[in-house]
């Protein structure tokens, strides 16, 4: 998978990493039993720290998205076979709506965290 | 693919490692059957069953100078690659590997079946040459394999020019930093290295409990071809800041390209017996070193010198689109 990091961006590092791997999951693109590269691999990858990713895995981990095993490395687990197709579909068409109102992402943001509630 | 202008270097050692030593191995394995040509039967069984036991027979000199004739048709093809098109390492390790392995295996496993007639009054009472085969085929490809490494590694030639255009490119700002990773392995990897596993170990303890002989070869044999395709069988794909980086599971033999001699990157199709040969670590047309695991999507990239690259991977498109993107980064630096 293709993994990036935006030095500029507003979210941490750390985040943005493991947003990613929630993304790849949710997509299919990771599936259960893939194994991640390791977090020393990454973080030269991605010229970052291995704090950096190890953040992101132990978030990841903690989530239970990934397991964490000595020597294995990071292995995603079997709710990264969660299919989150539905939701993807109604969260595309929240964010057409959202752009046609022209409505900022921060907004749009916003209003799901209350939904969230 | 372009770059067939470019010089091929180290002509001279890849002629000497591809012809010029597998031939004074030849004449070695000529010699020593001289010394103990007298005592050979005649005729001397020159070909084996399944069942390991003679069953065509004829003059040994026929038997050794048809083996030295394919010899040197095969190193011939090999002086040719590596001469001819050898334009990187790879290519020319590929070649001087290829030339040594033939012309050391193929005459001194003949010898070596000579060798195990000295004496017999009949040539029906020959022995098994499987040990004589193994042995000769095992210590040929060591023997290349020190050859292989002795060709000089890739010359460093960054690129003189910018990368096309057109060329495939990916949405990248400058405060942005990615790694692109897949892996690639043969159709059922784990099904040929499970299997493979248990069958050599139940062989194995065949051969070495019940004493069967052919247990035991036959356990050798399909560990040797399980070892292979597992460590061959599986490569890891990366483009990051420091160019493309290939390596299989063993990690050796891996591939790098730095960022400053990516010529372009691109996305092909690869048919493994049309376009190489067959599968493997191999060397196609103009000597593009292939990566080849399966048939289809392909990773190709044309580096500086004339060295092309192909690895069937899948989502090459976002390999190549990356390595581009990146290699522009390098370039304004």
């Amino acid at each position: 998978m293709l993994f990036r990091i935006d030095f500029a961006g507003a979210e941490p590092l750390f985040r943005q990493l493991a947003d990613q791997i929630r993304a790849a999951a949710a997509r299919g693109d990771l599936r259960p039993g893939q194994r991640l590269p390791s977090a020393r691999e990454l973080a030269d990858s991605l010229d970052i720290s291995l704090h950096t990713v190890l953040h992101a895995y132990q978030e990841l981990r903690d989530e239970g998205l990934i397991e964490l095993r000595r020597g294995r490395g990071a292995v995603l687990t079997g709710a990264a076979a969660q299919d989150l197709r539905q939701l993807r579909d109604a969260l595309t068409s929240a964010a057409a709506e959202a752009k046609r109102r022209g409505l900022s992402l921060d907004t749009t943001i916003g209003l799901l965290k209350e939904a969230f509630r | 693919m372009t770059g067939q202008h470019s010089p091929v270097p180290h002509r001279l050692l890849t002629a000497v490692l591809t012809i010029v030593v597998p031939l004074l191995f030849a004449a070695g394995a000529v010699i020593w059957v001289l010394s103990f040509a007298a005592e050979l039967p005649d005729p001397v069984a020159v070909h084996w069953g399944a069942d390991g036991r003679p069953d065509g027979f004829g003059p040994w000199q026929s038997a050794i100078g048809m083996m030295i004739l394919i010899a040197l048709l095969m190193c011939g093809l090999a002086a040719a690659i590596g001469i001819r098109s050898g334009r990187a390492a790879a290519t020319r390790r590929l070649a001087v590997f290829l030339g040594l392995w033939s012309g050391i295996a193929l005459p001194w496993f003949i010898a070596g079946t000579l060798h195990l007639q000295r004496g017999l009054a009949d040539a029906r009472q020959a022995p098994d040459v499987n040990p004589a085969l193994w042995a000769g085929f095992a210590g040929a490809a060591l023997i290349a394999a020190v050859g292989a490494l002795l060709v000089p590694g890739d010359a460093r030639m960054p690129a003189a020019d910018a990368v096309p255009a057109d060329a495939i490119r990916l949405r990248l700002s400058d405060s942005e930093a990615a790694s692109w990773r897949r892996s690639v392995e043969i159709p059922g990897f784990h099904w040929i290295a499970g299997i493979g596993g248990v069958a050599t170990v139940v062989l194995a303890v065949l051969g070495l409990w019940r004493g069967m002989l052919w247990a035991d070869l036959w356990a050798g044999t399909v560990g040797f071809l399980t070892v292979l395709l597992v460590a061959l069988g599986r490569w890891r794909v990366v483009v990051d800041h420091t160019g493309l980086t290939v390596s299989p599971l063993i990690s050796r033999p891996r591939t790098h390209v730095p960022l400053d001699e990516v010529v372009q990157a691109e996305v092909g199709s690869i048919s493994p017996l049309g376009d190489f040969g067959g599968w493997g670590y191999r060397v196609g047309r103009e000597g593009t070193v292939g990566i080849v695991v399966r048939s289809g999507e392909a990773l190709t990239v044309q580096r500086t010198g004339g060295r092309n690259l192909a690895i069937t991977v899948d989502d090459a498109a976002t390999g190549a689109a990356l390595l581009n993107t990146l290699a522009d980064r390098a370039r304004r630096r």
